[in-house]
C-alpha cells in the first residue's frame, strides 16, 4: 500500500476515524493495528521483524530507564546499538558483503541467495528510530514510554514508516498522552500537503522517470554533454519531487490526524553551500547524523584536521545507508570531500559575508556539485557513472582543446522541461519567504491546490513508478 | 471562542471553495480545449501501415495489419517489414498476420508492445544491433 494508491485513500479515512473517534486508548490500539496491515500489505511475514526489533528496544529501553549505575546504562545501550545496527546489516548489506568478499576472494556468492534476497521495506527508517530512542534514553533527553503500545506506534506509525521522516521519540511520544485538539487550520494544512505531495509524486516525478531512466539506460557514449546535464538535472528534480512528495504526505496525514512531524525538506536547491544544502535535504537523516554520529565523534571541537575525517566518516557511512552498493559509498564520499573542501575555504576566508555576484557563483557551483553526485547515486554501474562524467566534464574540455564533435551527442525531448516548473515554484516561493520576507498566503495555496488536484487528474501518468527512497 | 471557531470554519469553507472553484473553471477550460484535441496521434506511413507514437510518445512504430487482433505478429526493423510478405501469410494457416516494426528494431521497446499485444506466435526478424549493447545480456 503506497500514499499514491486508491487503496491507501479508502484506508486513510478508516485510520482517521479509529483516531479521533475512538477512545484513546483504544484508538492508539487501533491505529497500532492498522500500521502494522499497512506493513503487512507489502510483506506480512516482516511484521514480526517490527515486532521483535520494537520489543527488544522496548525491554533494553525500560531497563536502561531503571538502571542507575552507569556501566550498566552503558552497556545496554550498546547492546541496543549493536542489536540494530546488527539487524539492518544483515538485511540490508548481506548481499554486498557476499558480492565484495567473493570479489575480493575468488569466489562465487549463490547467486540465487543473492537474488532471492529482499531487504524490509523501511528498515533503515525504523532502525534509525529505535537506535535514537535507546540513545536518547542513556542521555536522558527523553522520558520512557508509557506503555509497549506507545512505543511500538512510535516505531510503526504508518505514515513514516517506510520512508521518513525520521522521527524522534522526543518529539512523538508526548503527543500520544492525550488526544491534540484537530484546528481547522492544521486540517486545511495537512489537506494542503497531502496534494502537493501527490502532485509532485504522480506528476512530476513520475512524469520525469521515463526521460530519466531512458538517458541512464542509453548513456553508453551516446549522450551530448548538453543531455548528460540535462539528464542530471532531471534526476535531481525527479528525486526531490519523489522523496519530498513522500515526505510532504506523511507529514500531511499526521496533520490530518493531528500529530506533527519534523519537516524534511526546506528548498534544497536554494543551497549557497554544500553544508547549506545537508540542513535542507532529507533534514531528518541530517540532523540524526548530526546529533547521534558527527557529534560523538568528536564533531568540529577537536582540530581541523579531525573534522574533516569526521565529516568523511559521516557522509560515507549515511551514503552507505542509502543503499548497499559502492555508488552510494561514493556519492557519500564525494560530499563529504565537498564539505571538507568548503570548511578548508569557509576557515581562510573568514565571517566575511559574501556578495551577491559570489553568492549566485557559490549557488551556481552547489547546485551543478549536487547534480554531478546524483549521477553516481541514479547510475545502475560505475560505468555509466563514468559515461557521464566523461560527457559532462571532460568533453567541455576537449572541445575547448579544439576536439571537433567532442559536444555532439543525443539528450532527452526539451518537452520533459516542463516539468521543472512545479519544482522550480516550489524553490521560487521559498526563496521569497526567507529572502524578502514574502508571508505564506492560504488564498494562493487554496489556488494551488486547486490546480494541482487539476494536474493530477488530467495528467497523471499511466505507469506509476515505486517511490524512490523505498529501496532504502 | 466560540465565534473564533466558527468564523475559522467559515474560513476553511471559503478556501475550500476556492480551490474547488479553481479545479472546476480548469476541468472546464480543459474540457473545451480538448474537444480539438486529436484522438490519436497517428499518421500513415510512408509507404504502407500506420504510424504510432508509444512508449510515453517516444518510440515512433510503424504497423500494418489488425496488429492487436492478429495471430501472427512480426516485429523487427525495416527490413523484417520488407520481408514479411502478409499476402503469404493471411492465407497460409498462420493468418491473420501483422508486422509492428521500428526504425532500428529497437527489441526494448518491440517486445514490450509484444507482450502487451500477446499474439499467438511471435516472429522476431532482427539484426544483432537491434537486441541492443551485448552488455545488456538480450544477445
Amino acid at each position: 500500500m503506497t500514499f499514491d494508491s486508491v487503496v491507501f485513500w479508502l484506508f486513510m479515512p478508516i485510520a482517521w476515524a479509529a483516531w479521533r473517534m475512538l477512545p484513546f486508548g483504544l484508538a492508539k490500539s487501533a491505529l497500532v493495528i492498522l500500521s502494522l496491515v499497512f506493513y503487512a500489505w507489502w510483506n506480512p511475514a516482516y511484521v514480526l521483524l517490527i515486532l521483535a526489533s520494537a520489543a527488544l528496544d522496548y525491554a533494553i529501553g525500560r531497563a536502561l530507564s531503571r538502571a542507575t549505575a552507569e556501566s550498566v546504562r552503558k552497556r545496554l545501550v550498546v547492546l541496543s546499538i549493536a542489536l540494530n545496527l546488527g539487524l539492518l546489516g544483515f538485511f540490508k548489506y548481506t548481499p554486498l558483503a557476499l558480492a565484495t568478499l567473493g570479489n575480493v576472494g575468488g569466489f562465487a556468492p549463490d547467486q540465487d541467495l543473492l537474488d532471492s534476497w529482499i531487504v524490509p521495506v523501511g528498515i533503515s527508517f525504523f532502525t534509525f528510530q529505535t537506535l535514537s530512542y535507546s540513545i536518547d534514553l542513556y542521555r536522558r533527553r527523553v522520558e520512557p514510554a508509557k506503555s509497549f503500545r506507545d512505543f511500538l506506534l512510535y516505531v510503526a506509525f504508518f505514515p513514516q514508516l517506510v520512508a521518513g521522516p525520521i522521527v524522534r521519540a522526543r518529539s512523538f511520544l508526548p503527543q500520544l498522552e492525550q488526544r491534540s485538539r484537530l484546528s481547522p487550520l492544521r486540517l486545511r494544512y495537512g489537506a494542503y500537503r497531502c496534494i502537493e505531495g501527490l502532485f509532485l509524486k504522480v506528476v512530476v516525478a513520475d512524469g520525469l522517470a521515463p526521460a530519466v531512466q531512458m538517458s541512464f539506460d542509453q548513456a553508453s557514449g551516446v549522450l551530448s554533454t548538453a543531455g548528460a546535464w540535462y539528464a542530471a538535472i532531471l534526476f535531481g528534480a525527479q528525486i526531490f519531487a519523489d522523496f519530498a512528495g513522500y515526505t510532504g504526505i506523511a507529514i500531511g496525514v499526521a496533520c490530518l490526524l493531528g500529530l506533527r512531524f519534523p519537516e524534511n525538506f526546506r528548498a534544497p536547491y536554494l543551497s549557497t553551500s554544500l553544508s547549506e544544502f545537508w540542513t535542507r535535504w532529507h533534514i531528518s537523516l541530517s540532523s540524526w547524523l548530526r546529533d547521534y554520529l558527527y557529534v560523538p565523534l568528536g564533531g568540529n571541537r577537536r582540530g581541523p584536521v579531525r573534522t574533516y575525517v569526521n565529516l568523511m566518516i559521516v557522509m560515507l557511512l549515511g551514503g552507505l545507508w542509502h543503499g548497499a552498493a559502492w555508488n552510494f559509498v561514493i556519492w557519500g564520499g564525494l560530499h563529504g570531500i565537498g564539505l571538507a573542501l568548503m570548511r578548508v575555504v569557509s576557515r581562510r576566508r573568514g565571517e566575511r559575508p559574501l556578495g551577491r555576484a559570489s553568492l549566485a557563483a557559490a549557488w551556481l557551483g552547489v547546485f551543478a556539485f549536487v547534480h554531478v553526485t546524483w549521477v553516481f547515486f541514479r547510475a545502475q554501474d560505475h560505468a555509466t557513472a563514468m559515461t557521464f562524467m566523461e560527457a559532462m566534464l571532460i568533453d567541455p574540455l576537449r572541445a575547448l582543446g579544439g576536439a571537433e564533435g567532442a559536444l555532439d551527442g543525443r539528450m532527452a525531448s526539451s518537452r520533459y522541461a516542463v516539468l521543472l516548473v512545479p519544482v522550480a515554484v516550489i524553490h521560487g516561493a521559498q526563496w521569497a519567504h526567507e529572502r524578502l520576507g514574502a508571508p505564506r498566503s492560504e488564498i494562493m495555496r487554496a489556488v494551488a491546490a486547486g490546480l494541482m488536484l487539476f494536474g493530477i487528474t488530467i495528467f497523471r501518468r499511466a505507469e506509476s513508478f515505486q517511490f524512490i527512497y523505498f529501496q532504502f | 471562542m466560540l465565534s473564533s471557531r466558527t468564523s475559522d470554519r467559515r474560513h476553511s469553507l471559503r478556501l475550500a471553495a476556492v480551490t474547488a472553484i479553481t479545479f472546476a473553471a480548469l476541468q472546464l477550460g480543459w474540457s473545451a480545449l480538448s474537444r480539438d484535441f486529436p484522438g490519436h496521434k497517428d499518421r500513415p506511413s510512408q509507404l504502407r501501415g500506420l504510424t504510432r507514437w508509444i512508449a510515453e510518445d517516444v518510440v515512433p512504430l510503424t504497423e500494418e495489419g489488425p496488429v492487436e487482433t492478429a495471430r501472427t505478429l512480426a516485429i523487427g526493423d525495416s527490413r523484417t517489414w520488407s520481408a514479411v510478405d502478409r499476402f503469404v501469410l493471411d492465407r497460409s494457416e498462420l493468418g491473420p498476420s501483422a508486422v509492428l516494426w521500428g526504425s532500428g528494431g529497437d527489441l526494448r521497446v518491440l517486445l514490450r508492445e509484444a507482450i502487451r499485444i500477446a499474439p499467438e506466435i511471435l516472429v522476431v526478424g532482427n539484426s544483432l544491433f537491434g537486441a541492443g549493447p551485448m552488455e545488456c545480456g538480450l544477445i
